[in-house]
């Protein structure tokens, strides 16, 4: 190879290391300001009609929904579709995975309930309170012994009681479902108010 | 001529493109520095995180848990805990013990994880590197952070591991911020560490007493996550400090979405789930918490 041939090939190879040590630096700056990562939208896909309450099966994990950060708007789809519950196998397999911290599918629960929770208490009327009502309620009744989660439980009552202080004829089938609560709730449901000061 | 200036060209562009990292981050309101290794985008989530504390409003007593754990009553006086006991970030793909000035062999299941995947969102490993060192008193050992070495004094050392779950989707931001508020408490060797249970650490056995590094217990038989290390068998440890973070964000916070809230909400279900002393803990039968944290005692 002549001199010309390797002056061209080296002034191509230092162009081309230019562009990429370019590019590394703008993805570091981007980085270093904090911009927002993108996150993909990943949406609940079970289906049912509102006021009936969906259960996950057995084995599968509950899809998270997306997440506050990436979208501060809650999906509207998610305002019609039933609470989706999921199973305490599936709680339990994700604790295998990660011990320490709550489990992806009861975070889910919650980002489905907030939506549910929005469109009810924004209604004119109090018609998708009484029927988000209703799953809370067979929230509280589905499952036993083994089967519950306590923790899910505490989240559908509080949501129950806060529907019930809005709409004024729900307090009493609220009043009830506390009445009715498993002792560990009503435990965390006292525990929860102190923990809040 | 020519030549030997496209050669110096090559060398600089090559040393660019390949030998630079990011650089070392401090984020702003909170001093923790982030290692180098650490990718953009756990960078960019805890610069979202920390600047999130500090703005979120709520509504707590003097008196509190709230105040008695953070110090205050405002937000701002979490990030103040935070930065008491978390100062370094360090990225999970990174192995500990190659950091290690002196390297023993593994008290702590870090190897393990490769086997079984799990996925965890951070893990608080200055504490457990700190016992190490006691353990291994007189040799010194330091702990390699960039290019300098990091002295492990104290269990508020604060190195934090963030994990291949921090960047999930199901992990929103105050999720994230929960995390960090209970690795915190990890950092706190509250009574102090024994000079006996540095002996049982030498011969591999973890401490009885929980309080220092407020170290997780087994679920009992009767708990929704029974047989996992997932329950705190002492009062105002890392679940129960959480709990108290969430709860109040729960039920106070002013200018929180309903999805902060919701999903505050059923950590604090869940933080306070895992508390085994719970009612004894909060009505104050346990005393209200400790939050120093000390050295070796006798």
């Amino acid at each position: 190879m002549n001199s010309r041939h390797s002056n061209t090939l080296l002034a191509g190879l230092a162009l081309l290391l230019f562009v990429f040590a370019w590019y590394s630096l703008g993805e570091r700056e981007k980085a270093k300001s904090g911009a927002q990562t993108e996150k993909s939208e990943v949406t609940n896909d079970a289906v049912a009609e509102p006021g009936v309450i969906a259960r996950t099966e057995a084995g599968a994990v509950a899809t998270p929904i997306a997440s506050p950060a990436a979208s501060p708007a809650l999906a509207p789809e998610l305002a019609s579709k039933a609470l989706v519950l999921p199973l305490i196998e599936n709680i339990r397999q994700e604790v295998a995975e990660n011990p320490h911290h709550t489990p992806p599918s009861l975070i889910a629960f919650a980002q489905h309930l907030a939506a549910r929770m929005e469109h009810a208490e924004g209604s004119s009327d109090s018609r998708a309170a009484r029927v988000l009502f209703e799953e809370l309620a067979q929230c509280m009744s589905t499952g036993h012994g083994a089967g519950r989660v306590p923790q899910l439980q505490v989240s559908c009552l509080t949501n129950a009681e806060r529907l019930a202080i809005k709409y004024p004829e729900l307090r009493d089938a609220a009043k009830k479902l506390r009445e009715q609560a498993p002792q560990d709730v009503k435990t965390l449901m006292r525990a929860l108010d102190q923990a809040a000061g | 001529m020519k030549n030997s200036w496209l050669a110096i060209l090559f060398c600089i562009t090559a040393f660019c493109a390949f030998g630079c990292k990011l650089p070392e981050m401090t984020l702003e309101k909170l001093n923790a520095k982030v290692d180098p290794g650490v990718g953009k985008s756990e960078r960019a989530l805890l610069v979202e995180d920390v600047s999130r504390i500090s703005s979120i409003e709520i509504q707590s007593a003097p008196g509190t848990a709230f105040d008695l754990i953070f110090g205050g009553t405002n937000t701002n006086h979490v990030l103040t805990y935070l930065d008491e006991r978390i100062n370094y970030f360090i990225p999970e793909d990174g192995e500990i013990d190659s950091r290690l000035v002196i390297v023993r062999d593994s008290l702590f299941p870090d190897n393990e994880s490769s086997s079984k995947k799990v996925m965890t969102m951070a893990t608080n490993v200055g504490t457990v590197l700190w016992m190490i060192k006691e353990a291994s008193s007189p040799t010194e050992v330091a702990f390699r952070f960039g290019s300098r070495l990091i002295q492990l004094d104290s269990s508020r050392v604060g190195i934090i591991r963030l994990g291949e779950g921090y960047k999930e989707d199901f992990a929103p931001s105050i999720s994230r911020q929960s995390t960090l508020v209970h690795e915190a408490r990890h950092s706190d060797c509250t009574g102090g560490l024994p000079r006996s249970t540095i002996e049982d650490l030498i011969n591999g056995k973890l401490p009885e007493d929980p309080a220092c590094g407020h170290l997780h217990a087994i679920c009992p038989a009767d708990h929704s996550f029974a047989g996992y290390a997932a329950c705190d068998k002492e009062a105002w440890g890392a679940y129960a400090v959480e709990a108290i973070f969430t709860a109040v964000i729960a039920k106070t916070c002013t200018n929180c979405s309903e999805t902060e809230k919701q999903i505050a909400l059923i950590s604090a279900a869940d933080s306070l789930s895992r508390v085994l002393v719970l009612e004894d803990m909060l009505s104050g039968r346990l005393g209200p918490p400790n939050m120093t944290s000390d050295g070796v005692r006798d």
